[in-house]
């Protein structure tokens, strides 16, 4: 996942193919089941790896019944939102002020050229060593990952605002402030909410991350004890959850661009 | 400023009498990049009444729309003023601007485009939906007043452009080659609503283009400028009786729009 500024045109191809519950969605779907529990069941395959659905979802119905899906669940939840708030809200914060002022960006700009590359997972240990193992290095580590993609998108979005719409708001006699609410917020408002939609993924990736590798609780640690107690059946079920979590995730930035950029969806269709 | 050829002709129509809106007092541009020094604009003087309808033609790099863009103060000029007489001094960089393409705000619905310049100056929200819902109607767009610019053709979208500049009831108008991307069609269409928007509720319109049947059909002067460095080569009235008839007008034009081209002709060869 690239957090480079997107083309300027929003909405194009790096869109994600959206879930669509649609018949053919769920047709094809239930027929692999179907065809896997077949399969399972008539004894042709005897992998190991390939639990039945059936168990699958037996096991996600015991997750349910004692309580643990929920309680991890909501651990991961609160990781991948707070830290998405807090990575993409200084992001965004920051990103206007580089965007809008000359001398911030070009002390600022060789830094993030040179830290932003580093996958964000390799800055978890040391996070660890200076905030501590609790919860305060995985937010960290967590929105330091959301932080990227929300500056960098944001930075390009001031900067790649048509002159011309400035310049009409400066003859119509825009001071600074309306210039700013009025101009510069909603004209790079497009590539700021790209920026929002690559950095949730990255937040939800990371938080995955930091909880396999150090973490008791959330989704990313039920996973890795899947896999040291080698429950396949188990380690299936959370990747269904997960993968669930990543529809939602999708769904609710697509909702918040919807609210924002209403004359943003209907472009990308007309475009 | 008057080319000799057309001396004449200008002595035979004797200026109006009509009240001095501004005038550009010897203005030079020189941009400064990095392939040395380019000069814009040479010692450009002109004079714009009230209520005029100016159009500046000449090829393209001349500057003119350098000139616009120093007489809307969106940029300062290198040497020269331009001065604004009595009451429109105080309005000075509160021009209504039409540029080309891409003007409208796409993040603003029509009526909310229009009511733009009012929002600024502070007009409470319902006075300023019903003077932006006159000046849509008066473009013609009223029905579609709560769609996206995106959802609108260019020629609406143009014709939002010039509400927009209208609204907020600048003495003067300016428009950069307002039309250059609209079809003949459109365009004709275009240049006829406009002398109508404008004949209903006049003002000062500097109307810049490169097309030069444009330019006379539509002004009551034009003056041509050379190519690169821009100079004022002519400043020449247009007699033509308004309402303007494109069709009719024609005939009658196209003296002075062969008098413009041996105007351009020379200088459209030392042009690189």
């Amino acid at each position: 996942m690239s957090d480079a500024p997107a083309e300027t045109r929003p909405a194009t191809a790096q869109a994600a193919v959206p879930v669509r519950w649609s018949v053919r969605f769920i047709g094809v779907w239930l027929a692999i089941l179907l065809a896997l529990e077949l399969l399972v069941e008539s004894g042709v395959s005897r992998s190991l790896f390939l639990p039945a659905p059936s168990a699958v979802a037996m096991s996600l119905g015991r997750m349910i019944a004692d309580g643990s899906l929920a309680t991890n669940l909501a651990v991961t939840l609160s990781r991948i939102l707070l830290g998405l708030l807090c990575g993409a809200g200084l992001g965004v914060m920051l990103g206007l002020a580089m965007g809008t002022s000359k001398p911030l960006r070009r002390v600022l700009d060789p830094l993030v050229a040179a830290i932003h590359p580093i996958p964000r997972l390799a800055f978890f240990p040391l996070l660890i060593v200076v905030l501590g193992v609790g919860e305060t290095s995985k937010l960290a580590a967590v929105s330091l990952g959301a932080f990227f993609p929300m500056l960098l998108n944001t930075v390009a979005g001031v900067r790649g605002m048509n002159p011309v719409h400035l310049e009409v708001a400066r003859n119509y006699g825009a001071d600074r402030r309306q210039m700013f609410l009025h101009v510069l917020l909603p004209g790079s408002m497009p590539l700021m909410l790209t920026g929002l939609r690559l950095s949730a993924n990255v937040a939800f990736h990371s938080t995955i991350g930091v909880e396999m590798v150090g973490s008791r609780t959330g989704m990313g640690a039920m996973l890795w004890l899947s896999w040291q107690t080698f429950r396949i059946d188990h380690l299936y079920a959370i990747l269904v959850v997960i993968a669930a979590i990543g529809i939602g995730l999708a769904t609710l930035i697509r909702w918040v661009t919807q609210r924002s950029a209403p004359w943003m969806m209907d472009a990308s269709r007309t475009a | 400023m008057v080319a000799t050829s057309l001396a004449g002709n200008a002595a035979r129509y004797a200026p109006r009498d009509r009240a001095r809106h501004f005038t550009c007092e010897g203005i030079s541009q020189t941009f400064t990049g990095e392939r040395g020094a380019v000069d814009a604009l040479t010692d450009v003087s002109l004079t714009v009444e009230v209520n005029e309808f100016l159009c500046i033609v000449g090829p393209s790099g001349c500057g003119k729309s350098t000139l616009l863009r120093i007489i809307a103060d969106l940029q300062a000029p290198t040497t020269g003023v331009v001065r604004f007489e009595g009451e429109h001094a105080a309005h000075r960089g509160r021009s209504g601007l039409v540029v080309q393409e891409h003007g409208t705000f796409p993040w603003m619905s029509a009526v909310d485009n229009v009511a733009f310049g009012l929002k600024l100056q502070g007009v409470p929200a319902a006075e300023r939906r019903a003077r932006a819902m006159t000046y849509l109607e008066r473009v013609g767009l009223t029905t579609f007043a709560h769609h996206y610019p995106h959802e609108l053709s260019v020629g609406m979208r143009q014709r939002l452009g010039i509400g927009r500049a209208m609204v907020g009831q600048a003495s003067l108008l300016l428009m950069d080659e307002p039309f250059g991307a609209l079809d003949a069609q459109t365009r004709r269409h275009m240049q006829n609503e406009l002398l109508g928007i404008w004949a209903a509720d006049r003002r000062t319109v500097v109307f810049v283009t490169h097309d030069i049947d444009e330019a006379v059909l539509l002004g009551d002067r034009v003056v041509v400028m050379s190519g690169r460095p821009g100079r004022v080569l002519a400043d020449i009235p247009v007699p033509l009786a308004r309402p303007r008839d494109f069709r009719r007008d024609a005939a009658q034009a196209r003296g002075i729009i062969e008098d413009v081209w041996r105007l351009l002709e020379p200088s459209s060869t030392v042009v690189p």
